[in-house]
């Protein structure tokens, strides 16, 4: 699965991609959720912290078009800012651990030896702890907030990343181009940034892709459990945990939030495999 | 055979040595002070630091480290903040649900994830596969804490059918184990129906239609066999998802296992606890992880060489 990455052959996968209708829609919906996100400011109806205590636990109407929570806020509003969160922890924890794991996998595969045991040995034991618990204890250890979830769900998702890197780093580092280049005088870095790096990219891509579904999950996950983004800052997992009080009379305070987060991460894994498709097409 | 054994386990006992150093490294960086989170705010700052001398809370780094690692080595995770009781004991007590619950949960995924694949891939493109890889994606993608709230809603507020929380007997393990099970489910189905469509590409499979073989005998006897080799390789990461899995779940449905022990630990900031159960699930997952390794080697000489080779290869 690797290629390097030049215009003609970024062309290539677009047009690959384009002729899949489902990732075609996909990528749509995802631009949409987005944009709604992005422009919560604007479009949601409510301020997200507007409490309005006479309409508390509606079901959805054309006033709050997903109902009101128990302390009547907008459901809507609510997942809209909510949704900021989600996307911001999934691709910066996404982006962080995939540059560290990244970084880890290269420098293992490329330079091998000790350095290479070291590094994966190290992974290895990040991988014997199961994620989810990984990503528990180190938000335990770290305390709530924004940017202790997201060093959380970043650090889980180093092995992945480092192991896929090292692997793909091994396949190419004793090709002929590289070889040329280092008898043509290149320093390591050079190569690495030069060769190795964009003919390893396709694999990584898809990888984060895909993570970045997974790491919303988490995120989500480790707010459900009151380990994430602390209140009054709205979060789909935190939303949904709110909702388990309520939702024996009120189903719309759990269904909503659930489906915000399937949408999202639905999304993300089409165009996932729909990029793994096209980027090796060998393998449909 | 034996080569294999001894590289898996010359593998795995550094790694858990590597294990403790990286859960007391999250014990020792906990917030709060442990002495004064187990006297209290009424203690007084000079009972604090008796204590802190005592815990040996005041030594360096490395050397809190050598001394948990002894404790660890002689079955001693300290004691609970709380309870003054061992974590050992609090696990003890607590781990047969889990276990249980996760390997139930692996096993229900395995038994309905992998026919669901077979099916998939024998009538490949029909209404029966689309239906399939749909669920397949809605089980893959849809969180297993928000499942588990609708099963919930479902099966134990609306219908009755299923009690909602606790375990007091077998229909207790109903619904955490689909909820736990889902992305598991999704997952082997994915596998085994990618796999299958590979394997029956190939010219045995061809041959064994050729002879005349009835296509059942075709599937399930020569192109399954072969495909299931990939799929033993996820067996491992889904205990991980599984494992993880029962650690919400147990919250959710009020289990008592240690991942619901864990998680009450970190609100009373009883951090040996939260350590302790993260280093159990660990030893539990890499020990599992190990015995299906020596497994499959036992069971198919290529996974064996592969085994071999990527315990060599670093």
């Amino acid at each position: 699965m690797t290629g390097e990455i030049t215009t003609t052959y970024i062309m290539d996968v677009f047009k690959r991609m384009r002729r899949n209708p489902l990732v075609v829609i996909s990528f749509l919906v995802f631009l949409l959720i987005c944009w709604l996100i992005l422009l919560a400011d604007y479009i949601a109806p409510y301020p997200y912290d507007y409490q309005d205590h006479t309409r508390v636990l509606e079901p959805p109407s054309r006033q709050h078009l997903m109902g009101t929570d128990h302390l009547g806020r907008d459901i809507f509003s609510r997942i809209l800012h909510g949704g900021r969160v989600s996307l911001k922890v999934g691709f910066v924890s996404l982006a962080g651990g995939a540059l560290g794991g990244c970084l880890l996998g290269v420098v293992a595969g490329y330079f091998g030896g000790w350095l290479d045991l070291v590094i994966m040995r190290c992974v290895e034991i990040l991988m014997a702890i199961p994620r989810t618990v990984l990503a528990i204890s180190m938000a335990a250890t770290l305390g709530p907030g924004l940017t202790n979830t997201m060093l959380a769900v970043a650090i889980s998702s180093v092995p992945a990343f480092a192991r896929i890197a090292r692997a793909s780093t091994l396949s190419v580092k004793n090709q002929v181009y590289v070889e040329a280049a280092r008898a043509l005088g290149a320093t390591h870095p050079g190569i690495i940034v030069r060769h190795i790096l964009p003919n390893i990219m396709a694999p990584i891509i898809v990888q984060a892709t895909l993570g970045v579904g997974t790491a919303i999950t988490l995120a989500a996950t480790l707010g459900f459990l009151g380990l994430g983004i602390e209140p009054p800052t709205p979060e789909w997992g935190a939303m949904l945990a709110a909702s388990r009080g309520f939702m024996r009379d009120h189903v719309h305070m759990v269904l909503f939030p659930g489906l915000a987060i399937m949408l999202t991460v639905i999304t993300l894994n089409l165009i996932g495999d729909g990029l793994r498709d096209a980027l090796d097409p060998k393998l449909k | 055979m034996h080569k294999l054994i001894i590289k898996r386990l010359l593998i795995t006992l550094p790694m858990l040595l590597g294990l403790t150093l990286i859960v007391f490294t999250m014990l020792y960086f906990s917030p709060g002070d442990p002495a004064r989170i187990i006297l209290g705010d009424t203690a007084s700052e000079e009972e604090v630091q008796a204590l802190r001398e005592k815990m040996g809370l005041n030594e360096p780094f490395l050397h809190q480290y050598v001394s948990y690692l002894r404790g660890v080595l002689r079955g001693d995770l300290g004691t609970s903040y709380q309870t003054g009781l061992p974590v050992t004991a609090e696990i003890r007590a607590r781990l047969p649900v889990t276990a249980r619950l996760a390997l139930l949960s692996i096993g229900f995924a395995m038994v309905v994830g992998i026919p669901l694949g077979v099916v998939s891939a024998v009538k490949q493109n029909t209404w029966i596969d689309n239906l399939a890889r749909i669920l397949s994606l809605l089980g893959l993608t849809m969180p297993s804490f928000w499942l588990a709230l609708l099963l919930v809603l479902f099966f134990a507020v609306r219908l009755g059918w299923l009690p909602p929380s606790g375990m007091y007997g077998p229909q207790y393990y109903i619904l955490p184990v689909i909820s736990i099970s889902t992305v598991s489910i999704a997952t082997f189905a994915r596998m085994t129906r990618s796999s299958l469509l590979e394997t029956v590409r190939h010219d045995y499979v061809r041959t064994a239609r050729a002879k005349g073989l009835a296509e059942k005998v075709v599937v399930l006897r020569h192109a399954l066999r072969n495909a299931l080799i990939p799929i033993t390789t996820v067996v491992g990461m889904q205990l991980a998802s599984v494992l993880g899995g029962a650690v919400v779940n147990e919250q959710i449905f009020a289990i008592p296992g240690v991942g619901k022990m864990m998680l009450d630990a970190i609100k009373a900031r009883n951090y040996p606890l939260v350590q302790g159960g993260v280093l159990v699930l660990a030893l539990f997952f890499s020990l599992l992880n190990l015995g299906l390794d020596i497994l499959y080697g036992l069971l198919d000489p290529r996974i064996r060489d592969e085994i071999e080779n990527q315990a060599g290869g670093y």
